[in-house]
């Protein structure tokens, strides 16, 4: 057997060995064996370095990259999971804040709060029920005819909508639908220009639907609105858990504080007054006298609301109250007394008896 | 919602729904009122609307349009076209342009440029 050189080490003291038992034995091997040995660098970083980009996820343990191997400022949105909580942009997306009543609601308007009803040929009722899909609480149910179209959306428009600060941004929409029929409900996003849509419903179950949509970069037209969108036949659907956040990637509904929910819906509905007997206000009036008492909204409004006198009010001596002169954070009612003497005016611990402030986009 | 105008009719009438009582109907042109100031002058900046059901429920719409916008800019428009405007610097017998004019100058006074909805 011929003797050979080293074949994993081409450093300059090639050491021959022997390759058989027969292979006489000379010390030189071991001699320049161990020369060549003393020539390895073993101090730190020294070696062989993996190829760049060889090293994959199945190559690291999970659970042992901690935050400071991550460089600051490189986690994007994209590699967010969608269940990574984040603010959401639309106002109720729950609908657990009915303040207009449970419906059904079959004309064109507002629904649950912040949610309208917009109808084409087709006709849709909307009605709170109790959820059975996404977040426990209340979802919209929708029961649509189909002919051409019915969507339920919120507007982002006029009145301090942070619709102007998200302009030209990419934004993620998305909820939970189970539709009695399968592709008949859709996500649609409307930037003022242009109307996008996400895939309709595959079947006939809980499904969350997503879309993600570059917005136009100004809104000098029409206004915007997000929602969902009912075209190819007649079907019963159930709507919970719309969420709209910023960035390409959508998130699963994050419940506010239902303090804050309803803060938010303050700001385009209010009611003064309930079946506590709140308002009862009181004077010494005189003949034919005119009246004005202020009220203070809870929350200042999204522009000069529609005010409302709702039902026939208690009164003594008075005629009934007549609600104007209203801004964005009150209004008056003015009241005439019929005679002298003491004259009041109250709901009388009536449901229903009420005012009511609404703006709207 | 609130008692409002949905549909408008040829003789200046308009079709109204109260969603929270479940009523609609409809109001006479006449009756499409401009609200009262203290001094008894009408308010152009408000129109009051009655429920036709007669439940006593009003509605106080300001020329912003407060619960519905488009319904409710488009009722002043019109109001104005057909009488002219409450505070004399619109007549019956201007032209529509100018009545429209008038009423989206008060409804960018009232919340501000951005609010007029109507094309």
């Amino acid at each position: 057997m011929a003797r050979t050189n080293a074949t994993n080490f081409s450093g300059a003291l090639q050491f021959p060995y022997a390759t058989a038992g027969t292979d006489i034995f000379k010390k030189e091997d071991v001699q320049t064996l161990a020369l060549a040995v003393d020539q390895h660098d073993h101090t730190a970083g020294k070696g062989l370095a993996p190829p760049a980009g060889s090293i994959t996820s199945g190559m690291i343990a999970d659970g042992t990259i901690a935050t400071a191997d991550l460089a600051n400022a490189a986690v994007t949105n994209a590699k967010l999971a969608s269940d990574t909580a984040r603010a959401n942009l639309l106002t109720n997306g729950g609908f657990e804040i009915w303040q207009r009543g449970n419906g059904p609601f079959s004309t064109a308007g507002v629904t649950a709060d912040r949610w309208n009803l917009v109808l084409s040929s087709s006709t849709m009722s909307v009605s709170k029920i109790a959820s059975t899909i996404g977040a426990v609480g209340s979802s919209a149910q929708l029961a649509y005819t189909h002919v051409v179209y019915a969507e339920l959306y919120q507007q982002m428009g006029a009145g301090g909508s942070q619709i102007t600060e998200l302009a030209g941004r990419t934004i993620s929409l998305s909820a939970r639908v189970k539709s009695t029929v399968a592709s008949t409900v859709r996500l649609v996003v409307y930037d003022g220009t242009t109307s996008t849509y996400s895939s309709r419903n595959v079947g006939t179950g809980n499904e969350q639907l997503t879309l993600s949509v570059t917005l136009a970069s100004s809104y000098a037209g029409n206004t915007p609105f997000f929602g969902v969108h009912l075209d190819t036949a007649s079907c019963t659907v159930e709507v919970n858990d719309v969420m709209l956040v910023v960035g390409a990637q959508y998130a699963d509904y994050a419940p506010l504080h239902p303090a804050e929910d309803l803060a938010r819906c303050l700001r385009y509905y209010e009611i003064i007054g309930d079946a506590s007997g709140f308002p009862l206000t009181q004077v010494y009036a005189g003949a034919a006298q005119n009246f004005a008492f202020p009220f203070a909204f809870k929350a200042v409004k999204a522009a000069t609301p529609t005010l409302t006198k709702n039902g026939t009010w208690a009164v003594t001596n008075f005629g009934q109250p007549s609600p104007g002169y209203g801004g964005v954070s009150g209004f008056s009612a003015t009241v005439t007394a019929s005679s002298v003497g003491n004259a009041q005016f109250y709901t009388g611990g009536v449901a229903g008896v009420n005012f009511t402030a609404e703006s709207n986009p | 919602m609130s008692v409002r105008p949905v549909a408008f009719n040829a003789d200046g009438s308009i079709d109204v729904v109260y969603d929270e009582g479940g009523h609609s109907g409809t109001i006479p042109a006449a009756e499409i009122a401009w609200a009262a100031n203290p001094d008894g002058s009408h308010n152009h900046n408000f129109v009051v609307l009655h429920c036709p059901d007669g439940c006593g429920t009003a509605s106080t719409h300001p020329v912003g349009g407060g619960a519905a916008p488009a319904e409710v800019q488009q009722m002043f428009v019109q109001k104005t076209q057909r009488e002219g405007c409450a505070c004399g610097q619109v007549d019956a017998a201007d032209p529509n342009s100018l009545g429209e004019s008038h009423v989206r100058l008060q409804v960018n006074r009232m919340d501000g440029p951005g609010r007029w909805v109507l094309g």
